[in-house]
């Protein structure tokens, strides 16, 4: 089989204009001729229908705030009720929107389009016949099809409450002879899961070739719907393997950007696109989108943000551009560890909420969520082995991994119980040496990219395949570094120890130099020889916890003694970073390590851990394996919003070791005396260089956040709470 | 009917294209307005001059594109056939029998 097959499943037909356009939506009618169950607009009316006189007002509006309005295109979407009960007047408001584009000139002459959602009953009377004839190039309609007929007529009722599948069944091949790259919404409740695999296949059986299937965000969710949910899709997904369907169908539960962990940016977004559309009732409202009109909702009144009379309210709208993810989510759903394309609405949110924002997220489906990211890896997974072709899920995995976000979770993989140390660990106290296996790698190695976490390897000798090499991050002993390879590779770290002699040095861009006690007066000599070399230096202390008063002084010595080195390589135009001198000039918040939230250590024995020092110090405090997954308890003792001292202080430099704190204090949420000394000092030795900097004008401003007034920051918590 | 791919365009180009092919589409289907909307014959008669004065600037404009692009990619063509550019892919194709 040919690498160059193209894979449609998964892929959806992309909104026209991407995000460049404004949606307006012209709400023509509260009426409706069918009566879903599952609808969402519960205040359906016979009343509520928009006049001309309205909609041309809206209009003339709309055209003549270009500054507000000035998207590069528009769809121009009506919708019900049933929009095409109103086909006259969507006519007649059409005729004017094209008139009035070309008598205004207004650029959205060139780019608009006319939108529908339909539930496809009334689409092949002669007006609407007649409307798409007359609009041919300008129309996108959906018409909803729910599945085989069984599902459909469970749903999508007449309101007699009989079934509408035969009627709407029997336009679907006109529908498609005019738009045949149509692709259709299935909206899957508790009653109807049990149908979903026949469904679909239904639905591509008619020659809908792409279903934007979704479930409903309602609290109908019961125990077990995530089984059967989960059960259904591997079905589905066996039948699609089995027929070989991959390259013909789509249908988005098989998304393959479902079910990875959220990267910084992603916490900015907004999952739908509330406030950037416009929608518009029969009274001349304006909304944030049709969801949030009265008869959309159930428990709130409609959220106007402004109306056709007065104009957009810009106040109004605030709280729609300003929406993210992180500021309507909880902890569990910012660290979720499958995450991306678990979806929300931001007017059931609303409808559904404490009080009455949008500040608060509807969780009802995240079960069925995490069932569809376990059926869609299975489907992935599947394909890759029948086909022997790398999925389109595990290529986005490495995309992710590529692009380096802050947000980035690690497996961190120690190849041998005798590994390189890097961090504040020993390996001396097993007896044996345990190697992983090339078995165990490999696992890993999947277990990682399934979940999206980039691989970190200490002293890896194994080939990788050549995919995942570029994402691997190395971890190498110099010595053994030099003894293997000539130059240093992009994404590899050496480590040096502070206490031998440094002789070969790579020319790169990162390094650690890994401190002891013992040898804390050779920090600046092995720098000197290290900055030459590096733009970057990591001092990593390997043994605070056996560390006292004097030793905090030496260091702080030898960090003052560096102060000329950096400011020398300033003065060049080519700043070096000392981790403990420089991060401060840019950090706006503690510099966390992640271990057991966003870094995880896979032990050469198969064991996952928080951190390599866990499993040096104890194999048995593992938090999980590959075939388990990892499960922290007391999880939210590792955040930094729980440390109590750690969440008021502004060291941000301090490296915050939960082993260490766990060690020293029996907490891991509370950092000792020795680390709060040891990062004050840092900090007073990077203010005092940000303030040479500043005055050889080589650095704007001193970060104001470093204080001097305590030594230990703990003592200052202390105070506060009266001792 | 054959579909050759004779070349490809820039994204500048092919947002060039896209923006008088868009154009003449709104302005075919904008004269099919003029029978249905209410406004008075004189005005009627003023808006369908202005739509279809246009409309012959626009097709100027849309020959005029694929003359300098043949010009400057040198694309083969044939009696019978016909260009065509995929929007998507910025691909252009020569299409004949």
């Amino acid at each position: 089989m040919g690498d160059s097959l193209e894979i449609k499943m998964g892929n959806l037909v992309q909104q026209w204009g991407g995000a460049s356009v404004k949606t307006i939506t012209f709400c023509v009618t509260e009426d409706c001729n069918l009566a879903c169950r599952y609808c969402y607009m519960t205040g359906k009316n016979n009343k509520g229908k928009m006049s001309f006189q309205i909609a041309k007002q809206a209009i003339d509006y709309i055209l003549k705030e270009r500054s507000l309005f000035n998207e590069k295109g528009v769809i121009w979407d009506f919708i019900g009720g049933e929009p095409f009960l109103e086909i006259e007047l969507i006519d007649q408001i059409s005729d004017y929107i094209k008139q009035q584009m070309f008598l205004l000139d207004h650029p959205w002459f060139n780019k608009y389009r006319f939108s529908f959602s339909t539930n496809g009953i009334l689409y092949n009377t002669s007006k609407v016949q007649n409307y798409i004839k007359k609009n041919r190039g300008h129309i996108s309609i959906g018409i909803s099809i729910d599945g085989n007929k069984t599902k459909h007529d469970l749903q999508r009722i007449k309101k007699d409450g009989t079934g509408t599948y035969d009627d709407v069944i029997k336009n679907i091949s006109l529908w498609l002879e005019q738009f045949p790259n149509a692709q259709t919404k299935a909206t899957f409740s508790h009653e109807d899961l049990p149908f979903l695999k026949e469904s679909i296949i239904s639905i591509w059986q008619l020659g809908i070739k792409n279903v934007a299937a979704n479930i409903v965000y309602e609290d109908v969710w019961k125990d077990n719907d995530d089984v059967i949910f989960e059960r259904q899709l591997m079905d589905l997904a066996d039948y699609i393997i089995e027929n070989e369907l991959w390259d013909k169908y789509s249908v988005r539960f098989f998304d393959y950007h479902i079910g990875f962990p959220l990267l910084i940016e992603d916490l900015e977004r907004n999952y739908c696109g509330s406030g950037r559309m416009l929608a518009i009732d029969h009274n001349g409202n304006f909304f944030p989108c049709i969801r949030f009109l009265d008869f959309s909702l159930n428990s709130r009144r409609g959220r106007t943000i402004g109306n056709i009379f007065d104009g957009i309210n810009e106040d109004k709208l605030r709280p729609f551009y300003a929406l993210n993810l992180k500021d309507q989510s909880d902890d569990r759903c910012i660290k979720c560890g499958v995450a991306t394309g678990c979806g929300w609405c931001t007017g059931f949110n609303y409808d559904y909420a404490d009080t009455d924002t949008i500040f608060q997220r509807v969780t009802n489906i995240c079960k069925m969520h995490q069932a569809n990211v376990r059926a869609n890896k299975y489907f992935w997974n599947k394909f890759s082995r029948v086909t022997g072709m790398d999925s389109p899920r595990k290529t986005y995995s490495i995309q992710r991994m590529e692009m380096g976000s802050k947000g980035q979770r690690y497996l961190l993989f120690i190849t041998s119980s005798k590994a390189i140390e890097f961090c504040n660990y020993t390996n001396g106290q097993l007896a044996e040496e345990i190697v992983m296996s090339e078995k165990l790698l490999k696992s890993g190695l999947n277990f990682a990219i399934d979940k999206g976490y980039r691989p970190i390897i200490l002293n890896n000798q194994n080939k990788i395949e050549s995919t995942l090499n570029n994402i691997c991050i190395n971890i190498f002993d110099n010595n053994l570094y030099a003894s293997i390879r000539e130059d240093q590779e992009t994404n590899t770290i050496l480590v040096y120890k502070n206490s031998s002699n440094i002789n070969k040095v790579f020319a790169n861009s990162n390094n650690i130099l890994l401190v002891n006690k013992d040898d804390i007066c050779k920090i600046f000599s092995n720098i000197n020889i290290l900055h030459k070399s590096y733009s970057r230096i990591n001092i990593i202390i390997q043994d605070l916890q056996k560390w006292n008063y004097d030793d905090v002084e030496n260091y702080k010595t030898q960090l003052e003694n560096l102060i000329p080195i950096v400011m020398k390589t300033y003065e060049a135009g080519k700043p070096i970073e000392i981790n403990v001198l420089t991060d401060l000039i840019y950090l706006d918040a503690i510099e966390d390590c992640g271990a057991g939230e966003t870094t995880f250590t896979l032990a050469p024995n198969g064991n996952i851990y928080i951190c390599p020092a866990f499993y040096f110090d104890d194999p048995n405090s593992y938090i999980g394996d590959l075939e388990c997954g990892i499960t922290v308890k007391n999880y939210k003792l590792l955040s930094l919003k729980n440390t109590i001292t750690c969440n008021q202080c502004s060291n941000y430099n301090c490296k915050r070791c939960k082993y260490l704190n766990k060690k020293l204090t029996n907490e891991i949420n509370i950092s000792s005396k020795i680390q709060c000394l040891v990062s004050s000092a840092e900090s007073e030795v990077s203010k005092n260089l940000q303030g040479l900097l500043c005055s050889k004008n080589l650095l704007h401003t001193v970060d104001k956040t470093l204080s001097k007034e305590y030594k230990d920051p703990f003592e200052r918590f202390l105070d506060k709470r009266g001792r | 009917m054959v579909k050759e791919k004779i070349g490809h365009v820039t994204e500048v180009e092919k947002s060039e294209i896209l923006i008088i092919h868009e154009r003449i589409m709104a302005l075919d289907e904008l004269l099919l307005t003029l029978d249905d909307f209410k406004v008075n014959n004189g005005e009627n008669s003023v808006l369908q001059k202005k739509i279809v004065d246009d409309i012959n600037k626009t097709k100027s404009l849309y020959k005029e594109w694929w003359d300098n692009a043949t010009k400057k990619y040198g694309w083969k063509c044939r009696d019978s056939g016909r260009w065509y550019i995929d929007f998507k892919s910025n691909d252009i194709f020569l299409i004949y029998n």
